[in-house]
């Protein structure tokens, strides 16, 4: 969360100006109007404006206006890729997530019909075994996992955000 | 000069995160708006780090990706353009990265305006300047000055680019401006 100020000091228009220059549009929004009433009534903020559009103003020089590359444009255009379609990398990841749940459904159910058939403990030690065996996969495919990730060439913070 | 062409866009009324609603949905037109809008942003801010021809893929390469993603965008709260410049921005570090000879580049080929060669000298000269102590700087410094400056983007679409909270943009812009002027002035002083 940003700082919020609520009132304006000399100190913190200088501060603004050193960073973000003489453009107010670049301001934080919420301490635009203050800020430039602070300054409208400060010679020395004054001073400092100037100073910041000089290098602004040098830095813009530069800048050429150039038309849009149409051809270029058209070039993506054309070979846009087709869309991935959002109902099967859903049903996808769906799949991925509730897989355990189903299984421990179905020994339940296992289970219940032991408790009814033969007692109680010994449908205990069917669910034990049935749980210990699914710990067991879920282990493997964390591991399997890991060394995927060794295999690979590590993946970039930039990349991981995209 | 060849007269250039731009055809007319049915969605040039629209916001762009309407374009971008109706990109997910696999708009091409909407695409084409939306992508006109921002590719000289994004070529102008991609070259400040890489040569021009591969500031062309990067441009293509995150158009693509906003094509494929747009789904997604809405689950990112940030705004279209802060995300295509953080592509662009993604995809130039990359770039340096995987070739770190590109970053020794000459300041003058990186920064190169497209100004007619008859222009003053001593105007060229003083951009020279300004060019070689922009490059000098930090490479964080240098594109918080781009994103607020060259883009006039506001503190929030610059923060959402660099991925780095609004305080932290304004330490970068801060200490970036002062170098700048600090990298100026001893030039300066050394002719």
């Amino acid at each position: 969360m940003p700082t919020t100020y609520t009132e304006m000091s000399v100190e913190r228009v200088a501060v603004l100006i050193e960073s973000y220059g003489s453009n107010t549009q670049c301001w934080p929004e919420s301490e635009r109007a203050a800020a430039i009433a602070c300054l409208e009534s400060s010679a020395s903020l004054q001073r400092l404006m100037d100073e910041a559009k000089q290098l602004d103003d040098a830095l813009l020089a530069g800048q050429a206006d150039t038309p849009v590359d149409e051809e270029l444009l058209a070039h993506i255009v054309d070979r846009l890729p087709a869309q991935p379609v959002a109902d099967q990398v859903n049903k996808k990841s769906d799949w991925w997530q509730q897989w355990p749940a189903g299984v421990a459904a179905a020994i339940t159910g296992v289970a219940i019909m032991l408790v009814v058939m033969n007692g109680p403990e010994q449908a205990m030690q069917v669910e034990q075994i049935a749980l210990q065996e699914i710990d067991y996969w879920l282990w493997q495919d964390v591991t399997d996992q890991v060394s995927f990730d060794n295999g690979e060439e590590p993946a970039t913070d930039f990349m991981s955000m995209l | 000069m060849p007269t250039v062409v731009v055809p007319h866009s049915p969605w040039s009324a629209e916001t762009d995160p309407g374009l971008m609603l109706l990109i997910a949905e696999g708009n091409k037109s909407a695409f084409t708006e939306l992508a006109r809008r921002h590719m000289l942003a994004m070529h102008s801010f991609a070259k400040r780090f890489v040569r021009r021809s591969e500031a062309d893929d990067i441009v293509q390469e995150a158009l693509t990706r906003i094509w494929l993603k747009a789904g997604q965008w809405q689950d990112r709260g940030i705004s279209p353009r802060s995300w295509l410049m953080r592509i662009v921005y993604n995809l130039s570090m990359d770039s340096i990265r995987k070739q770190p000879m590109l970053s020794e580049q000459s300041s003058d080929e990186l920064m190169a305006t497209d100004k007619a060669p008859e222009q003053h000298f001593e105007q060229d000269l003083k951009q020279q300047q300004l060019n070689k102590a922009m490059q000098e700087l930090p490479e964080r410094q240098r594109s918080a000055i781009m994103l607020t400056v060259y883009h006039a983007m506001t503190n929030r679409e610059a923060a959402e680019v660099l991925d780095v909270s609004i305080d932290a943009l304004e330490s970068l812009l801060s200490r970036g401006r002062r170098g700048l002027k600090q990298n100026i002035s001893q030039q300066q002083g050394a002719i």
